[in-house]
């Protein structure tokens, strides 16, 4: 695991792994403001809420209910089977943090690893 | 808002929150419903701490009928389930105690009515506006209820204070810009913005005992369960997200706050432009970082300039450290007791300032009103709560013009002019119905029958038709 480090930007410390150091190393913090959130949309695809954390991997989660599974394993697309309606996930800086809407219910994440990925596929 | 002891029950509290403002009732052929995306809440705080204790949720389920055509009806609707309807609408009214968490369903599938639109398509309306006026008890909780399209109660002239704040009957007095055959300068009455407009309404009427802290009828004026607190809110989903081609949004995750209202013209007088859609997105709890829209706020500073020589005793106060305490006395504390004798509406928690209409339920309705309310000798009226016909535009302006704060400042004169600015839209403050121009229930749902599409054409709206 490596550690980014902050830039003149103020940029946080992040324990997210190669791919959002890379990723930072490309987008400072005033960047990324600058340059907006990040929402993404999917349809009809991962997660209701109960299943959800294990569908993340690595989610450390902060929502009330949803327990954190660090080290858990890569969820497989089938695992979502049965959930219904589409998860909008936003992004709005880099400190690893994401916010999940589902349904009628808002969940908050942290999962630095995730957020690269989401953030990288932005690009 | 408008939150009251019900003249026609006084063991009962009426709530109207009015959605949807300024209709013109022929704007077809997409009349005007509530959103289905939309959490309506009307909240009450029972302890001055900004937050609700107890929330009344309605929820609109819209249903089409024929999808095919595009008519809002297919013919005459003669009852609130008439086929001929195309665009039915139906609501969930929920109660929910913050305390405790408990909700309550106190209704589902309640019908709204539709809009009026004219003598074909809704015949006989005032069966239909009854219709759409539904009791309900559930829960140990009981009242009626009613949402739908009314014919608006407010009454401003918008045209006028809007145009760099020249009031009609004071258009002499304006310092007019230094602009030359402007064809103004003389006195005359107030127009009434709302004429001939309608709105959309949620109205409730619940006993008092239903929404007081102590869970009793407060037993005097000073009781420690006399005062409620009163706002409503609009949230929508979190996140919405337009995909081309898709036809609708996707809207997903929890209820966010998006607009609020408590006292009248706070939000579009007081709460300055680059802060109004923050302030819309918080709670009351939340007012002290706007307290200085409150203790000096930009209006009281421009009366004297767009009035030279009118407030000279405001202009002079305001060259000082304006501190309004009346004004935030008035809208962000309640008035406490001794400042006006038998009276008092406070309902605040230590360090915190809420805009909330704030309500003593002790003071029982008046025997006869004063649309100036409190300031009128009329305690049953705003600031405590609110009534349909209470003059609120003119008694804040009078307030901004300095009339109340010699109530907490003695050694403040008020100008001869706070008293007596207004819109001009009353014939004085017996007149109940803003020179014949509004129209209300003596009961609930209050606000009177909408007027119909047919009878009411743009063309009437042009003054002196």
């Amino acid at each position: 695991m490596t550690s980014a480090t902050p830039d003149a930007t103020g940029a946080p410390e992040n324990d997210a792994g190669s791919a959002l150091g890379r990723w930072a190393a490309g987008m400072s913090r005033r960047r990324f403001l600058r340059t907006g959130s990040v929402t993404m949309a999917a349809a009809a695809v991962v997660g209701a809420v109960p299943g959800l954390p294990s569908l993340l991997g690595e989610a450390e989660s902060e929502a009330p209910g949803s327990g954190a599974v660090a080290g858990a394993a890569s969820p497989a697309l089938s695992d979502a089977a049965g959930l219904e309606g589409p998860v909008t996930a936003h992004v709005s800086d880099l400190s690893g943090q994401v916010s999940l809407f589902v349904q009628d219910r808002t969940i908050v994440v942290r999962d630095p690893a995730l957020v690269a990925r989401l953030l990288a596929a932005a690009r | 808002m408008y939150a009251f002891v019900s003249p026609w029950a006084p063991s009962t509290v009426t709530l109207i929150a009015n959605y949807i403002p300024l209709q013109l009732a022929d704007g077809g052929p997409n009349f005007y419903e509530f959103g289905d995306d939309v959490l309506y809440e009307i909240h009450i705080d029972q302890t001055g701490d900004g937050t609700p204790d107890v929330s009344f949720q309605f929820q609109f389920t819209t249903t089409t009928v024929d999808p095919s055509t595009f008519l809002y009806n297919t013919g005459p609707i003669t009852s609130l389930t008439d086929s001929t309807w195309n665009r039915k609408q139906s609501y969930t009214l929920t109660r929910v105690d913050h305390a405790s968490g408990a909700t309550t369903t106190l209704g589902s599938g309640l019908l709204c009515p539709p809009c009026n639109i004219g003598r074909l398509s809704t015949p006989d309306y005032h069966a239909l506006g009854a219709a759409a006026v539904h009791r309900f008890s559930a829960g140990g909780y009981s009242g009626q209820v009613f949402a739908g399209q009314r014919q608006e109660g407010f009454y401003v002239d918008l045209g006028a204070v809007f145009d760099l704040g020249i009031l009609r009957p004071f258009e002499q007095d304006h310092n007019m810009f230094g602009l030359k055959n402007t064809g103004l300068g003389r006195m005359a009455a107030g127009i009434n913005s709302t004429h001939f407009l309608n709105v959309h309404s949620l109205a409730l009427e619940v006993p008092i005992e239903q929404v007081t802290k102590s869970g009793g009828r407060p037993s005097s004026v000073s009781a420690s369960d006399a005062v409620i607190g009163v706002w409503t809110t609009a949230s929508r989903r979190a996140s919405i997200v337009n995909i081309a081609g898709q036809g609708k949004p996707t809207e997903t995750g929890a209820y966010v706050q998006v607009s609020r209202l408590g006292n009248p013209l706070v939000n579009e007088v007081l709460i300055g432009l680059g802060d109004k859609d923050t302030w819309n997105h918080l709670p009351p709890s939340s007012d002290k970082q706007f307290l200085s829209y409150f203790s000096n706020p930009g209006l009281a500073q421009l009366l004297p300039t767009l009035y030279p020589g009118v407030f000279p005793n405001l202009a002079k106060y305001n060259a000082g450290k304006p501190d309004r305490a009346d004004l935030v006395a008035i809208l962000l504390t309640g008035l406490p007791s001794g400042v006006v004798p038998g009276f008092q509406n406070e309902l605040a928690a230590s360090g915190v300032y809420a805009d909330e209409l704030r309500l003593n339920l002790a003071v029982p309705p008046a025997k006869k009103p004063s649309n100036l309310g409190l300031v009128g000798g009329d305690a049953a009226g705003f600031p405590n709560g609110r009534r349909v016909f209470d003059d609120v535009a003119t008694i804040e302006l009078r307030a901004l013009a300095g009339a109340t704060l010699p109530l907490v400042d003695k050694s403040y004169k008020a100008d001869a002019a706070a008293g007596e600015v207004s819109f001009g839209l009353t014939d004085g403050p017996t007149d109940l119905r803003a020179k014949g121009t509004e129209y209300y229930n003596d009961g609930f749902p209050v606000l009177g029958m909408p007027l119909s599409g047919f009878e009411v054409g743009p063309i009437s709206r042009v003054v002196g038709h």
